[in-house]
């Protein structure tokens, strides 16, 4: 049997922050001298006996009494809370149950006794020490921890505390790679992984200079020229040419997002020319920045970028170029340039064999810089949502094998947020997933998907079946029609709620109560149609977004069903739903 | 509804094309990838004759050449 007291154990995340200045971990309650959570966020890890350390285990906390765990130790780890010399909280070597028994084993009142062998041991003796018994967590229990089994749910959100599993799995468009994704700490999607995994650039050709992505205006560009900054692809030179004029390399920005921050960043080498000029309009002012390749300087009085430039060795004489650009427009003729100087204007007349090394391209969106991501053919801004992981208990997943059909996820090198929620989301454009397992609806249901109907050009729908039955798609618990607008359920028989053809973010449930009514609702207020309508037997809704022909167009956050009798909860689901998600 | 794109008389010519735009992006990229597929095709099935079809995209025009344009019967 699994170990399942799942509130006794925290992650912790090596991408959170710990705050020196804090005198108790963040997310932790204290009860007594010691407590636990599910969400504390440490990544000071230096007071661990084994240094820094970012995998699972549980986490037990003392603020008064000295660990004195040194010397017991079978693995476990001790650390420190804040400026306190002495050793305040433990941590099991591992997230298991022989880990949680033995750090148990390992506490200091539990010095000289006999081991306990089991997890109900340790968490009897430490419920009737007075450590656990009182013990609540600073988090709020998740949805399906209070309204627990749904028959699947899909979300970006966690909604299970048991969870354990993956979020979504992610395609990056620009080679197809895919890779699954789980919750932070927090219980929000790991969206900075994400940023990292999709590659994040912006920019054609982004060792290639040559290449016709880039335009060459009165320069000779040499390949292969010398080593670049990774210590293995080689950089090119840029070299003026004898024509008066400027001289540089530009590429466009391609399709940006507006008002989004975009991160500009190159990789430099003076050669004979060691004063350079990089240029951006993303902010649709053409931005500058000179730099001095020799010394490492930003000239600031030939430098207009709103947020600073800097310039970091890159070492062997290289420089990494970095600046923060918020777009002012949907695409600009100059994403990036880098523009040769003579030393004082970049105007002149150009001497043969003089120039600068150039190396690693990068216009990236996101939240902050991410590591360089090497372009040919295809830029790296898009990923799709190949897989949503059921966190119900059921593993129902819902796959979709073709890329074209699956949900998008990062758009221009940045996440997909509604615009009125100002919460993450996915863009479906005709897509649909396909579950592991059909489900046969039950008599009594409870239907809720939170999604953005941003145009009527296409059918939003919750469950459904892929092939048409009778005349009809079949079952769905409900179908908000492309074009008219019609709010329709169809469990084997047709019943048109309302007809609506409005737009924006809503909460779209579908119910069958106690009395056998059948009601859909917007954000928690119910359209005027209802019916009693019992489903058919034996059709299975086996489609996420698709009913017979329709797919699904708009943005979905999140979908769950219960295929039983929830109406009691009805409001209360919704409201926790709508407190999340922000919809109304 | 009027579609633009490639249509089939059997379900293995929709299956040959759909393999030849999965073939052509490298799909599956690992065995153990969900996305098996660049694009699938559609069954027709309310036509009378039946057919199969793959709605146009323009990552596609190079491998499948130049789409045309068809009426597909849709249950509402």
């Amino acid at each position: 049997m699994g170990f399942s007291f799942n509130i006794y154990y925290m992650a912790i995340n090596y991408a959170a922050k710990y705050n020196p200045s804090q005198t108790t971990i963040t997310g932790c309650t204290q009860v007594g001298n010691i407590a636990v959570s599910t969400d504390m966020s440490i990544t000071n890890l230096s007071g661990f006996s084994g240094g820094v350390d970012d995998t699972n285990g549980y986490i037990i906390i003392s603020d008064t009494v000295n660990a004195g765990l040194v010397g017991r130790s079978t693995g476990n780890r001790t650390g420190t809370v804040g400026a306190s010399s002495v050793p305040t909280y433990w941590r099991s070597s591992l997230k298991t149950e022989p880990s949680f028994i033995s750090l148990t084993n390992n506490l200091p009142a539990r010095r000289y006794q006999t081991p306990f062998t089991s997890s109900s041991e340790s968490k009897n003796w430490l419920n009737s020490n007075g450590y656990w018994t009182s013990f609540t967590s600073t988090s709020s229990p998740l949805l399906l921890d209070l309204y627990p089994n749904a028959s699947v749910a899909y979300s970006l959100r966690k909604l299970r505390t048991a969870y354990s599993g993956s979020a979504i799995r992610v395609r990056r468009a620009v080679d197809n790679t895919e890779q699954d994704f789980v919750f932070d700490i927090n219980g929000d999607l790991d969206v900075a992984g994400i940023e990292s995994f999709f590659g994040n650039n912006l920019l054609l050709q982004s060792e290639n200079f040559g290449n016709s992505s880039w335009t060459q205006s009165r320069v000779v560009i040499t390949t292969g020229s010398l080593l670049g900054p990774n210590g293995i692809d080689m950089a090119d030179k840029l070299d003026e040419n004898t024509v008066n004029g400027t001289h540089l390399i530009t590429q466009a920005s391609g399709s940006i997002t507006l008002n989004r921050d975009y991160f500009l960043s190159i990789y430099l080498r003076a050669g004979e020319r060691n004063i350079v000029d990089v240029v951006s309009g993303i902010d649709g002012t053409s931005r500058v920045a000179r730099v001095n390749l020799t010394t490492g300087e930003i000239v600031s009085a030939q430098t207009n970028f709103i947020n600073t430039p800097t310039l970091t060795s890159a070492g062997s004489g290289w420089w990494k170029f970095e600046v923060t650009v918020t777009s002012a427009v949907t695409s600009v003729p100059t994403g990036l340039q880098v523009r040769l100087t003579n030393g004082s204007t970049q105007t002149y007349t150009g001497t043969t064999g003089s120039g600068c090394y150039i190396w690693g391209a990068q216009i990236s969106g996101g939240s902050s810089f991410v590591p360089y991501f090497k372009t040919t053919t295809s830029i790296a801004a898009n990923a799709f949502v190949g897989r949503w992981y059921d966190q119900s208990e059921n593993g129902n997943n819902a796959t979709q094998d073709t890329a074209g059909n699956q949900a998008q996820i990062i758009a221009n090198g940045h996440k997909i947020i509604d615009s009125i929620t100002g919460k993450i989301s996915t863009t479906w454009t005709s897509d649909r997933y396909t579950l592991t397992s059909g489900i046969s609806p039950n008599t009594k249901y409870l239907s809720i998907g939170v999604v953005n109907r941003t145009s009527n050009a296409g059918n939003i729908i919750q469950l459904g079946v892929a092939v048409a039955i009778g005349g009809l798609n079949g079952q769905q618990p409900l179908i908000w029609l492309a074009t008219t607008g019609v709010i329709r359920s169809d469990m084997y028989s047709t019943v048109n709620h309302h007809t609506s053809t409005q737009s924006g973010a809503y909460i779209m449930t579908s119910e069958k109560d106690e009395n056998d009514l059948k009601t859909a609702y917007l954000n928690g207020s119910a359209l005027p149609v209802n019916a009693t309508q019992v489903p058919g037997s034996g059709n299975s809704m086996n489609s996420f977004g698709q009913s017979g022909g329709n797919t699904t167009t708009c943005q979905y956050a999140e979908y769950i069903y219960w295929n039983s009798e929830q109406s009691a909860n009805r409001v209360a689901i919704e409201t926790n739903i709508k407190n999340y998600w922000n919809v109304y | 509804m009027e579609i633009t794109g490639y249509k089939y008389t059997t379900e293995q010519e929709a299956i040959d094309a759909r393999k030849q735009c999965a073939d052509y992006y490298g799909l599956p990229k690992s065995p153990n990838d969900v996305t098996k597929y660049w694009v699938d095709y559609e069954y027709a099935g309310l036509n009378n004759p039946e057919f199969w079809y793959i709605t146009y995209d323009e990552s596609i025009l190079n491998i499948l050449g130049n789409p045309i344009t068809f009426s597909v019967d849709f249950v509402e």
